[in-house]
């Protein structure tokens, strides 16, 4: 509790909050660009904040990181265009209201209802995170091993397209892991006799590569207008405030609904804020007295994505600053981040740590509030920046995305690494990979071969000696099962 | 189990996936079921194309001319290839984008960015 209100403190120091201000200022920016999305903004934003005060960077990427969310959902409602995925739920009632004219309404609701959603995971997180920790403390490297098998099960299934797809994904991103030197043995793989890759393939590039060139390739490829049909047409003047009581006291249990599955979706490694905010429809209109009304334009159907997806995000910071393990493909950059910065999540932060990931916590519950401030104060102008052109939001990304990887070792072999990973990224989004998993894997990745190598050492290469330990065993049959639950479910209702 | 174990492993995962990805696609041809569906939006895969080659053309530039120079001819040539006509409003945008990059990355965080050779060497010296 002292520790929590140090944090809290903390966050309170004028500078911190500036940096949140900051935060939450490129959250909505990007939120509301359609083809810039979270994981872009937080790998771009790595390089800014790499001479920063750890707690100061990470400030301002996690007030990006929640309020993004937000941020998507405010073209969904005014121009059916989602901002980012999780929004797409959002355009199927929100829209709808917005040509009733009562946009207003609907982003007052979608405002309230991320920062109810988001905030009460972030209340979640602060309550099982510790607890969670001491238990990860207990880990062995065999325990080590089998979460980070899970990670990857759970990533390859989900994460939308084709399971097979993704799994190629992941294995790919754990074997692009593996170049550079080997950390337990100290051998170079792969490095092609070059300095550049003695490191191997360092994170940040590869990300910014991957999210922020891939995407503006494949926006200019799928979406570039034709000259003057750029930029969207302005609405009437938006007008928003917050919901009034009636309606709130009207939808609380769909609000405690929400807010429960989308914290608990988030926290599933591999499962993000855009599943949450399906879950949180579908279970709305089951829930409803008249599930007609969905799609038509009501209220409730803005609440529960919205409430769902910004839970996720919250959910998705617990098995990240508990076990080290990425929720979501923003988490996992941010992963990259806490990296940069010296700090090696896992269960062992919140001990050397306390300071920090305790700032972090304050930082989600204020950053859920500054939702709030940001969508009153902010809507009107940021909505302006849909008026800018692709033409520059791309060259523009594409130079951060340079000076950025670059910027981050001072050395070109990182931007050749970015330039590869974007013109991969083009290829794995054309043909249906998914991106998640691949970063997941080169995240999971050494964390899984180094754990493996050491439970080995430890148990003589008995490999038997994974599957007998309790955790670890159950942890390892855990992946095996949810790795074949796509499987099975099509085994399942194909058979029906 | 040395370094080559985990490698080895990763790469036995790959061309295995990828075999059951291939050979899922070759049967699925052979029913007769066209495996991709193409949308009706008309794909500007030359823009695309278009697009890398500059970004490729500016990494390249960048260890010949410089940093500062490479970004603000890019930044012009991208722009317009991306649909900006304004030759004003190019130029405009070339130069606050680098000014921003100077700025931030060159004053702020002291990036050493590349000078590039010969004239344009000496030349970056009167900058940073």
């Amino acid at each position: 509790m002292e520790q929590l209100l140090t944090g809290f403190w903390t966050v309170l120091q004028p500078v911190n909050i500036l940096m949140m201000l900051i935060g939450m200022v490129l959250g909505m920016i990007i939120g509301i660009l359609p083809g810039v999305g979270g994981p872009m903004g937080v790998a771009l934003l790595i390089p800014f904040t790499f001479t920063m005060e750890p707690i100061q960077g990470l400030l301002i990427m996690v007030a990006l990181y929640v309020t993004s969310t937000y941020g998507g959902s405010i073209t969904s409602i005014l121009f059916k265009i989602p901002g980012e995925a999780p929004a797409i739920v959002t355009t199927f009632d929100g829209y709808e209201l917005t040509k009733k004219g009562q946009s207003g309404r609907a982003l007052g609701v979608a405002m309230f209802s991320s920062c109810l959603g988001g905030t009460f995971s972030v209340i979640v997180l602060i309550l099982i995170a510790p607890r969670l920790s001491a238990v990860a403390l207990k880990f062995g490297e065999a325990e080590y091993f089998a979460m980070a098998v899970l990670g990857l099960s759970v990533c390859a299934g989900i994460g939308g397209g084709s399971v097979k797809k993704n799994a190629l994904s992941a294995v790919a991103g754990l074997f692009l892991a593996t170049w550079g030197i080997d950390e337990v043995t100290g051998h170079p793989r792969f490095t092609f006799d070059t300095s550049g890759l003695l490191m191997g393939i360092t994170f940040i590039p590869a990300a910014i590569g991957l999210f922020a060139i891939g995407e503006v390739i494949e926006h200019v490829e799928t979406s570039l207008k034709k000259k003057g049909e750029e930029g969207y047409v302005a609405q009437e003047r938006v007008k928003i405030g917050l919901p009034p009581l009636t309606d709130l006291l009207r939808m609380k249990w769909l609000y405690l609904r929400s807010a429960i599955l989308g914290t608990f979706l988030g926290i599933l490694p591999g499962v993000g804020a855009t599943t949450a905010s399906f879950f949180g429809y579908s279970e709305a209109v089951r829930w409803s007295r008249d599930p007609r009304k969905f799609g038509t334009g009501i209220i409730d159907g803005v609440a529960a994505p919205e409430t769902a997806n910004n839970a996720a995000c919250g959910g998705a910071m617990v098995p990240l600053l508990t076990l080290g393990i990425p929720g979501s493909a923003t988490t996992a950059v941010m992963i990259g981040a806490f990296v940069i910065h010296g700090i090696r999540p896992g269960p062992m932060m919140i001990v050397q740590q306390a300071k920090l990931v305790y700032a972090i916590f304050a930082g989600l519950f204020f950053s859920n509030l500054l939702i709030i401030l940001g969508g009153i104060l902010g809507i009107k102008f940021l909505v302006k920046v849909l008026d800018v052109s692709y033409s520059k939001i791309g060259a523009g990304i594409l130079l951060f995305a340079v000076i950025g990887s670059y910027s981050m070792r001072n050395s070109m072999a990182d931007v050749w690494i970015t330039f590869g990973f974007g013109v991969m990224s083009y290829f794995m989004r054309r043909y249906g990979y998914g991106l998640a998993p691949m970063v997941l894997g080169m995240i999971l990745g050494p964390l899984c071969e180094t754990s493996l190598q050491r439970a080995m050492i430890i148990a003589d290469y008995d490999p038997l000696f994974l599957i007998t330990r309790p955790i670890s065993g159950s942890l390892l049959a855990l992946s095996v099962l949810s790795f074949l639950y796509p499987w099975i479910r099509r085994l399942i209702t194909g058979k029906k | 189990m040395g370094p080559e174990f985990w490698p080895t492993l990763t790469l036995t995962g790959i061309v295995i996936l990828a075999l059951i990805i291939m050979i899922g696609s070759i049967l699925e041809q052979k029913k007769g079921i066209s495996p991709k569906v193409e949308s009706n939006e008309k794909k500007n895969t030359i823009g695309a194309v278009v697009c890398a080659g500059i970004l490729l053309l500016f990494i390249i530039s960048i260890s010949y001319i410089g940093f500062l120079l490479s970004a603000f001819i890019s930044m012009m040539v991208l722009a317009y290839a991306l649909g900006e006509r304004n030759k004003l409003l190019l130029l405009f945008f070339s130069f606050i984008m680098v000014a921003v990059i100077y700025l931030s990355f060159g004053k702020l965080l002291f990036v050493p960015m590349p000078r590039g050779v010969w004239i344009f060497r000496e030349l970056s010296y009167y900058l940073y």
